[in-house]
């Protein structure tokens, strides 16, 4: 995995832009991008919605293939998804107020000094999908800035 | 029955002429002389009912005009019956009484020719007694005339009175000829002081005649008494001559008969030999009586005889015809000129004294009729308290009432109506009630004509606004009608514009159809557009796919990466381009199928449109052809309309010209009545 180093992204992240804001991986846990096909994504989990977001509906779905300590994920990430340059993005840490409201996400990814999304853990991410598989909080708990 | 005038008239007369007769008769049976003998009598009873006949006949025919009048209904009588009628009984006393007169004189006078000629010998008449029986029928017709001539007037009067009613009533004059009352009375009254007063005359004159008839009778016995002693003085040697020419000279014939033999007078041989009845008498008076007297009145002569012996008669023949007393005469003839005289002169005071108050009477009314001024007249005077003076005193307080009355007008025709007329009575209570009811006419005229000045004074003011008003209206309906007009031409403008535009619908439609399928073409080409975008979205999204995924890689490889990061990323950008432009072509496609789709709606509308703007056009040309027609009607009523507007423009001009004139009489009127004072103090 790459390391995050703080204040500065040590690799690339995968932003998700959605109506509600902004959401990044790491795009080391990313393995790859595929097309949605509601017949094949059966198993795919909505990203937005596990991340506590309302579904962007008008977005073209794409298929996250998501990996992390040698698991993968197949998540429906809604939204436009872009590739964000090292460097390009400044990362803090998610203060600890906001943290137990928002597990799954790590950084705050700040954007010519505006804080522009939040980063998601792919481990945080893959561990509560496998606590609970099943569906994910109904309730937002993070809540993302615009990109 | 006694409903006729005619009845009644003959019933009146003959009951009284009836009841008089048997006087009458028996009065002239004794003048006569022969009111022992039935005959006379008789004869006259005969002749009276004869006279009533006669006289009832008359009567009868004079009063056909009246009856002819009085049968008639009221309808039905004309004036000239009414005036036929009229004149009938105006000279009927007159004519009545004069015939009845003569009636009177026919019967007596045919009774002593009767009697006279025919009547019996024992009852001889004086030769007198025409005379008598003349001034008798003279006396009778007098005393006739007095009694059918105001018994008739009175008799026709009521008649008489009904003609004049009727006559006024119908608004003619009938004609009457004047009489005078005075000479009526005057008539009336000789007739009563002569005929009496000649039956008495006829009277005296015959008893007259009678008494020198009695007297003769004496003389004649007397003469015989005489001649007795003178022949029984005479000697043997006298002579008879002697006694006989001194008898002579007393008018007596002396006559002695001896044996038979008549010697003396030989005139009264000579009537002896030529009256052989009064031989016989003598001779038998002779032999019966010693002294005798034979006297008729209708004989001159009288004779007495004596016997001295039964052989020897002296008989005294006295010629001495009857004979009134001249003194007796003169003063008939004396007293009957004054009666003449002085009855009628008794009868013209009389007359004087009844007619001129009535005559006074008579000029009064007539001025007021004629002249109506009763200022002039003053108060009549009164004479007596008889009739007549109650009259003129009634006549004096109709004439008090009439200037009472008369003031009182003058004072109402100055406009004072405060003016009272006293006293009781249907005139001036007429009166006084024509004052009350003038009194409240006025007030109401004049309470009227302060309110007709006021509406007169708002029907004027109204009338001009109206007028103007009306003017306007007049004006307006002009402008309507030329506004008619144009909108006519403008409805024929409209309907030629509607055929243009009919035409262009018809056109339009025909072109809808053709741009509708050419937009449908269109869109069938769009769609066509929209399914090689879709490849070509389709495309460029696995191309961007494909280009995350290989910038993802590249990511992963870190700097031997970057390289194939900038292709990938510029391939991304490529994608994103082609994405966006497809979006973009996508979104004009979809804006061109939408402008297809909406064109073809708008298309569609329009075409629909164009049909009902074709339909509207043919309805528009089909309405407009009838508003021209109903403009033209409407156009033509307008300009009815506007005719009756100037004609009630011109009739409000009158009638505010009636309402000024109309103003103008009532304040006239107002100012009239102002002039009337109805009570004291008030205007």
């Amino acid at each position: 995995m790459q390391q995050l180093v703080e204040g500065r992204l040590a690799g690339a992240l995968l932003s998700i832009q959605s109506e509600r804001g902004c959401w990044a991986l790491p795009s080391a846990a990313v393995a790859s991008v595929e097309a949605f096909d509601p017949e094949a994504s059966e198993d795919a989990v909505e990203l937005l919605q596990l991340l506590g977001a309302p579904r962007n509906g008008d977005a073209e779905p794409r298929v996250l293939v998501v990996q992390a300590h040698g698991e993968r994920q197949r998540l429906v990430a809604r939204g436009a998804l872009k590739l964000l340059e090292a460097g390009s993005v400044s990362l803090l840490p998610l203060p600890a107020a906001l943290q137990k409201d928002s597990p799954l996400v790590s950084h705050v990814g700040v954007v010519a000094g505006v804080p522009a999304l939040f980063v998601v853990s792919p481990e945080r991410l893959l561990s509560a999908l496998r606590d609970a598989p099943s569906s994910p909080p109904a309730q937002e708990s993070v809540r993302g800035s615009t990109c | 029955m006694l409903k006729t005038l005619t009845l009644r008239s003959i019933l009146t007369f003959a009951v009284l002429d009836l009841l008089f007769a048997p006087f009458v008769i028996l009065a002239f049976t004794q003048l006569l002389g022969t009111g022992g003998s039935v005959d006379p009598m008789l004869t006259l009873a005969g002749l009276t009912v004869l006279k009533v006949a006669a006289w009832a006949a008359y009567l009868s025919f004079e009063l056909l005009p009246w009856e002819r009048f009085a049968r008639t209904s009221d309808k039905g009588r004309t004036p000239e019956m009414t005036q036929r009628a009229d004149r009938c009984l105006q000279s009927l006393a007159q004519r009545f009484g004069i015939f009845y007169s003569l009636t009177w004189i026919a019967t007596y006078g045919a009774g002593f020719l009767i009697v006279k000629h025919y009547g019996a010998e024992g009852a001889p008449l004086p030769p007198q007694a025409d005379n008598a029986v003349g001034i008798l029928c003279a006396a009778v017709f007098f005393g006739g005339f007095a009694f059918a001539y105001p018994l008739t007037s009175t008799l026709v009067a009521d008649a008489a009175s009904e003609c004049s009613a009727l006559a006024r009533a119908g608004g003619y004059s009938l004609d009457r000829v004047p009489t005078s009352l005075q000479a009526r009375i005057a008539v009336v009254a000789l007739s009563l002081g002569l005929g009496p007063m000649l039956w008495m005359v006829a009277l005296g004159y015959i008893k007259q005649v009678e008494s020198s008839h009695v007297e003769r009778v004496t003389q004649a016995k007397l003469a015989s008494s005489d001649l007795a002693l003178a022949v029984s003085g005479l000697g043997p040697g006298d002579s008879l001559n002697a006694v006989v020419d001194g008898f002579r000279k007393r008018n007596v014939d002396a006559l002695v008969i001896e044996a038979g033999k008549p010697r003396g007078s030989e005139g009264a041989s000579r009537l002896l030999a030529a009256n052989p009845d009064l031989s016989r008498w003598l001779e038998e008076a002779t032999a019966q009586a010693p002294d005798g007297v034979h006297a008729r009145i209708d004989v001159p002569e009288v004779v007495a005889y004596r016997r001295l012996a039964p052989e020897r008669v002296v008989v005294a023949v006295l010629r001495m015809p009857v004979s009134a007393s001249s003194s007796f005469v003169l003063s008939s003839i004396v007293f009957t000129v004054l009666v003449g005289v002085w009855a009628p002169v008794c009868a013209y005071a009389l007359g004087r004294a009844v007619s001129t108050p009535i005559g006074r009477l008579t000029a009064i009314s007539r001025r007021i009729v004629e002249q109506g001024d009763l200022k002039e007249i003053g108060t009549v005077p009164v004479a007596t308290n008889d009739e007549i003076g109650v009259l003129t005193e009634r006549v004096n307080d109709v004439l008090d009432l009439m200037r009472d009355v008369s003031l009182a007008a003058h004072a109402i025709a100055k406009g004072d109506l405060r003016a009272v007329v006293d006293g009781t009575g249907e005139l001036p209570d007429s009166f006084r009630g024509m004052i009350e009811s003038l009194r409240g006419m006025v007030q109401q005229i004049r309470e009227t004509s302060i309110d007709l000045a006021s509406a007169a004074a708002e029907i004027f003011a109204a009338s001009q606004e109206q007028e103007a008003a009306a003017a306007s209206q007049s004006s307006a309906m002009v402008e309507i009608s030329r506004t008619m007009d144009s909108l006519s031409e403008s409805a024929a403008h409209v309907s030629d514009a509607v055929q243009g535009v009919l035409g262009n619908a018809e056109r339009t439609l025909h072109n809808t159809d053709d741009m509708v399928r050419r937009i449908g073409e269109l869109t069938g080409h769009a769609n066509r557009i929209g399914e090689i975008l879709e490849v070509i979205r389709d495309i460029a999204d696995r191309s961007d796919l494909l280009a995350l995924n290989g910038s993802l890689e590249a990511s992963h490889a870190g700097e031997g990466g970057r390289g194939f990061a900038l292709v990938a990323s510029e391939m991304r950008r490529l994608a994103e381009r082609v994405t966006a432009s497809v979006s973009d072509v996508k979104k004009l496609v979809s804006d061109i199928r939408d402008s297809g789709s909406s064109t073809v709606m708008a298309t569609e509308e329009s075409k629909k449109l164009a049909e009902g703007t074709t339909d509207a056009a043919r309805q528009i040309t089909f309405v407009t052809q009838q508003q021209r027609s109903g403009t033209e009607q409407v156009s033509q009523s307008i300009k009815g309309i506007a005719d009756v507007v100037s004609q009630a423009v011109s009739a409000t001009s009158q009638t505010r010209t009636s309402a000024q004139g109309l103003k103008t009489q009532a304040d006239r009127l107002s100012a009239l009545v102002k002039r009337f004072e109805l009570t004291a103090g008030a205007p």
